[in-house]
């Protein structure tokens, strides 16, 4: 048990540069999982398996980009890398984000146009957060009514599932046999 | 001596011609001088010849010149006389002309005040009046008074009946109306019969007749041509609106004069001379028939000077009447016609006109013409006849009384002419009275009676000559010696050579007028015989008639402008329905008005898409952009747009394992969404919000959560591939939600113990102060966006408004970060600070990743896995740059990439251990949520995952070289 552990830490040197990440690693634990504790040594270790990722996918990416005659890598090096390595569901997340990226910009350029043209001071700007701010609060107390229209109906659908209760037993013992036949 | 000798001779016999005429007539001087200056004139020029000429020849040839000469001369004359004659008839054309416009007006304004109601006094005048008048006028006054009655009465007739009908009506009332005062009339004529003498009259129109022949003859040649002439014309205009069933006659009323001289105050018995003779007579013009058919007997009205014979009446043919005056005056004259024509008395009046000149001739005075519809046919009706029967017995007194009257009279005056004498003068003072009463009661009737348009022309032209007479009234006294001075009068015109022309006509003039005069004497007893009643009666009911016609025509025009006046209220009433239907409009025209207030509020509307478009912040700019989509739309549409969005992502990726698409979409539908960000009806803004609810409400979001998952995976295309080749199935509704509790994606559940709750308590805390802290980076992020890109004319203002919020969000961020420190265990604060102060360069590298990376959705999360990559790639000396994937932005893409990957490799590490961890601990049921589990990681549960999943053998070497079937986990 100790060895694995001792293999995986970094030296000391690196101890003192990964205080930052640290804080970093732990604001993400907690957005993820709010409720649920984790300790200090299973930090570090997650610390360190992502840094082992971080690694292969950007050593491999770097790889991509040199291969290209290129000096800095792209996103598209990026995505080619994630599936030279065979981490198909990463790669989904990552064009996802792309796509996310682009649209963002494709509107930051449009408003900036706009805004050129008009000579909007300050005061209607405010006047018309205000009155948006109260628009989307009228809004929200329609579409709660809604949701306990729909809750309602949703409750007695909910009602014949729970008869098939057993069915769903029978899948969790055969995952207990499994981690017997593994431990 | 012998020119002395000459004359003698000559004069002789000029003298010798004069003496018979002077035996034979009393000539007045004045006829002397003329004829003596007749003989001299003749004389000079038989001198001026017997020069010439010798012997019996020059004489005879001296004569034929004379006759030659005065040949020539009358001519001349009778020329000039014709030419003035011509002008005096266009002269009276046009007075009668005028006349006729005058009357027309008169009439009109007679009845237009008929229509005003009478007064009291007006009232006792008529009935006064009516006392002292005529027998014959009596009748009409009383019916002045029931027309104006049946005027009023009559437009509530003609409304309710036709025009026709309303004649016939007011006809029979007119008729019924007269009666009693046709009986009235009737006994009043007695009683003037009784009191004057109407024998008198007629004796002296007996010896006046003779007298009178000769020059009546002479007139008439002259009127013939003029009076033709005017009855032409009348007849053109008049027929067309007289009657049918009656035929127009036309009857000349005039007076012929001659001066006497003064040489007649000898004969006179006394008073002022009488220097005139005048002669009134009653002739026709063009009739069919001789005047005496027409005309029963006519009544002569004189001047009262001429009491007590001031009334005369003519019952034979010449209608005529001779009498001596000295002065001009209106004279009334009564016209009394036959039974059969059914026509009432006409009344005229003529000024007699006597010789200015005073040439002692007989001239022509004045005469009137009268036009006069009767019925030439007889029509006689039972109802007529009927009623005039009481009359008949009334007027069987009436030939009577005249039959006696006369002979008392006349032995008085031969007899006893002293007697006759004191009488007079008592007659005289009685009549007098009368008289003035009857004359001024004769106007006003004529002004009121029904003939006024045949009357009023003459009325106008005496009123002047009464007002001048009127003073110089005097009682006259006739005398027998003048009546026999103008028959020798007679004789030397007819004898004198002047006269010469009309010799012929005279005589036979005087013999056509014989034989008449001869028939009427034989047939006079048989005349005052038949009754004059029944004509009365016909004549007053024929004489309704005219008047019935003008009336209803004004009352007509009358009530046609009441008819005009209604039409004009109906006038008045439709523009005031127009005047409504304006108002009607008007109010219309508000409709479009109130559509107009809808442009202005669109136009709002646009200017805030506008703005929200235009508004400089990324974040903002996105919630923006959905506000409006929901405003305008249904709320279900709204969730519809989000789901596409989501759904366009989902379908775009290609996943080769239901678990995998099942993480991606569980990932981003959380039920606490973290950005404050209600997109679907099953997310709650925050943690607290979740908690709050029940804990069915709870369990809907998570049911309604994985239907929506379900039918994103039956849409996918690639999943469907799967499900149809076998190698997968769709996951139910149960196993989602079980995947979802176990891996960590449901937050708590209610149904726990309290301890549970105090915990729970602790993390909604901590979540809190996560929310708060994405709000500050949120609203801190894009003030460098804006300060690096936005390059506008108006930015001083912009850089002003931003710098002051940042001042208040760098504020916020300070206190969230010293709240950060606090929550870190196992960490030492002075260590990061001293390490961000020696790194400087990171600060930098963040401050740039900030300024990017405010384009990405989930800043926060990809801030913090972004400092550990930057960190992770400086190790391997790799350094990742922003790119310019558009033109005009530059977005750190690789950067962004790298910390998503990070994220989600995290993300399974950590939820995969929660996973395996709570498998040990062996349960039969639905799995609770890991949330409401007390568990702690150990670095055991992470080896354990690393040695499971081959994706991680990177890390591990259990299965290196090997795929095996990876488990349901």
């Amino acid at each position: 048990m100790s060895n694995p552990q001792e293999e995986l830490l970094p030296p000391s040197a690196e101890d003192d540069e990964l205080t930052l990440p640290r804080a970093s690693i732990n604001k993400i634990i907690k957005e993820l999982v709010p409720t649920v504790r984790v300790a200090n040594e299973s930090r570090e270790l997650i610390l360190n398996c992502c840094s082992e990722f971080i690694h292969l996918i950007s050593s491999e990416a770097n790889e991509v980009c040199n291969m290209r005659n290129k000096k800095t890598i792209n996103a598209e090096h990026v995505l080619e890398a994630l599936e030279r390595l065979g981490f198909h569901d990463y790669k989904q997340e990552a064009e996802a984000v792309l796509h996310d990226c682009k649209e963002v910009a494709a509107k930051r350029r449009r408003q900036s146009t706009r805004l050129e043209n008009l000579g909007i001071p300050e005061e209607e700007l405010l006047r018309q957060q205000q009155e948006l701010f109260a628009k989307a609060r009228e809004e929200q107390a329609r579409e709660e009514q809604q949701q306990w229209m729909s809750m309602q109906a949703a409750a007695m659908v909910q009602r014949p599932p729970l008869a098939d209760g057993s069915v769903a037993s029978k899948p969790s013992e055969d995952d207990d046999d499994d981690d017997d036949d593994d431990y | 001596m012998d020119q002395q000798q000459a004359t003698p001779p000559k004069k002789r016999r000029h003298s010798e011609y004069h003496d018979p005429d002077y035996q034979q007539t009393e000539v007045s001087s004045q006829d002397e001088e003329e004829t003596c200056a007749e003989a001299e004139s003749p004389g000079q020029r038989k001198w001026t010849k017997t020069e010439q000429s010798d012997g019996m020849l020059p004489l005879s040839d001296k004569f034929q010149r004379i006759r030659e000469l005065l040949r020539l001369e009358f001519q001349r004359e009778i020329s000039q006389k014709v030419e003035q004659l011509a002008e005096i008839d266009r002269r009276l054309l046009q007075g009668r002309q005028l006349l006729d416009r005058l009357r027309y007006q008169v009439v009109s304004e007679y009845y237009r005040k008929q229509q005003v109601p009478l007064t009291g006094a007006d009232i006792a005048k008529v009935r006064g009046d009516s006392l002292f008048g005529d027998d014959i006028a009596a009748p009409q006054l009383p019916l002045h008074p029931a027309i104006k009655k049946i005027v009023g009465k009559r437009p509530v007739v003609i409304q309710n009946h036709l025009p026709e009908r309303t004649a016939a009506t007011l006809a029979k009332e007119t008729i019924r109306l007269r009666n009693p005062a046709h009986r009235r009339a009737e006994r009043r004529r007695q009683q003037k019969i009784k009191e004057q003498g109407i024998v008198t009259d007629h004796s002296k129109d007996k010896k006046d007749q003779p007298e009178q022949e000769p020059p009546i003859s002479v007139k008439l040649e002259d009127e013939q041509p003029c009076t033709s002439r005017q009855a032409h014309e009348r007849q053109v205009e008049l027929n067309a609106s007289r009657l049918n069933n009656k035929n127009k006659f036309n009857f000349v009323v005039g007076n012929t004069s001659k001066y006497i001289g003064e040489d007649s105050r000898e004969n006179g018995t006394g008073g002022n001379a009488l220097t005139y003779k005048w002669l009134v007579y009653v002739q026709g013009k063009d009739l069919p028939e001789p005047l005496e058919k027409y005309i029963k007997k006519v009544r002569f009205h004189l001047h009262p000077s001429y009491r007590p014979n001031d009334i005369v009446d003519v019952h034979r043919s010449p209608f005529q009447l001779n009498r001596h005056g000295w002065g001009e005056f209106p004279m009334r004259i009564q016209l009394f016609f036959q039974e059969h024509l059914q026509q009432k008395p006409v009344q005229l009046m003529h000024t007699v006109v006597l010789d200015k000149t005073m040439c002692g001739l007989h001239t022509m005075g004045a005469e009137t013409t009268v036009e006069i519809w009767l019925r030439a046919k007889q029509a006689i009706t039972k109802q007529k006849s009927g009623k005039p029967h009481p009359p008949h017995e009334q007027e069987t007194a009436v030939p009577a009384p005249p039959l006696a009257a006369p002979n008392v009279l006349e032995p008085s005056v031969f007899a006893f002419p002293g007697e006759s004498c004191k009488p007079r003068t008592i007659s005289i003072t009685q009549n007098k009275e009368e008289l003035d009463d009857n004359l001024f009661a004769g106007i006003n009737k004529i002004e009121l009676s029904d003939d006024i348009e045949k009357i009023e022309p003459t009325v106008l032209v005496s009123e002047p000559l009464k007002l001048n007479y009127s003073p110089r009234k005097q009682p006259p006294t006739p005398s027998s010696p003048p009546r026999t001075q103008l028959r020798l009068n007679a004789a030397q015109v007819t004898a004198s050579k002047p006269s010469v022309v009309y010799l012929p006509v005279n005589g036979r003039s005087p013999r056509q007028e014989s034989l008449p005069e001869r028939q009427r004497q034989e047939f006079s007893p048989v005349k005052h015989y038949p009754p004059a009643s029944p004509q009365r009666a016909w004549k007053e009911s024929s004489s309704d008639r005219p008047p019935i016609k003008p009336v209803p025509n004004g009352h007509h025009q009358g009530k046609k402008n009441v008819v005009f006046q209604r039409a004009g209220k109906l006038y008045i009433i439709d523009p005031l329905q127009r005047k409504l239907k304006q108002a009607a409009k008007q109010q219309s025209l508000l409709k479009p008005q109130l559509s107009l207030l809808k442009p202005p509020s669109e136009t709002r509307w646009h200017m805030l898409q506008c703005m929200q478009h235009d508004h400089g912040y990324a974040n903002m700019s996105g919630e923006m952009e959905e506000k409006p989509m929901l405003l305008p739309p249904i709320v279900d549409t709204t969730i519809q747009s989000r789901p596409r969005r989501l759904e366009h992502i989902f379908r775009s990726a290609q996943f080769r394992n239901m678990r995998s698409a099942v993480e991606f979409l569980l990932s981003r539908l959380p039920l606490a969404s973290i950005d404050q960000q209600k997109e679907y009806p099953f997310t709650c803004i925050t943690l607290e919000e979740f908690h709050n609810h029940t804990a069915l409400k709870q369990r809907c979001f998570e049911y309604l959560r994985a239907r929506m998952l379900r039918r994103c995976l039956m849409q996918h295309h690639e999943l469907h591939k799967l499900d149809i080749s076998g190698k997968e199935h769709y996951w139910s509704l149960r196993e989602i939600v079980a995947f979802a509790r176990v891996h960590g994606y449901t937050p708590a559940l209610k149904d726990v113990l309290p301890v549970v709750h105090e915990k729970r308590k602790q993390k909604l805390s901590d979540e809190e102060q996560l929310a708060r802290r994405v709000q500050a980076q949120l609203k801190g992020e894009p003030q460098p966006q804006l300060s690096a890109y936005s390059s506008l004319s108006s930015g001083n203002r912009l850089e002003a408004w931003i710098t002051k919020q940042s001042d208040r969000l760098l504020g916020h961020d300070q206190q969230m970060r010293d709240k950060e420190f606090i929550d870190v265990l196992g960490v030492d604060k002075p260590h990061p600070l001293a390490s961000r102060l020696t790194n400087s360069a990171d600060v930098s590298f963040q401050m740039v990743n900030h300024r990017q990376l405010l384009y990405l959705p989930p800043p926060k999360h990809l801030d913090s896995t972004l400092q550990l990559v930057q960190e992770m790639c400086k190790d391997i000396n790799i350094t990742l740059e922003p790119e310019e994937s558009p033109p005009g932005v530059s977005q750190p893409l690789a950067l962004s990439m790298l910390g998503q990957v990070l994220r989600t490799f995290i993300e399974k590490l950590v939820r995969r251990s929660l996973a395996a961890k709570l498998q040990q601990e062996t349960l039969e049921q639905l799995p609770p949520a890991a949330a409401n589990a007390p568990l702690c990681l150990q670095p055991q549960d992470i080896g354990r995952v690393i040695s499971l999943c081959s994706e991680l053998d990177f890390l591990g070497n259990s299965h290196l070289g090997v795929a095996p079937i990876e488990p349901q986990i």
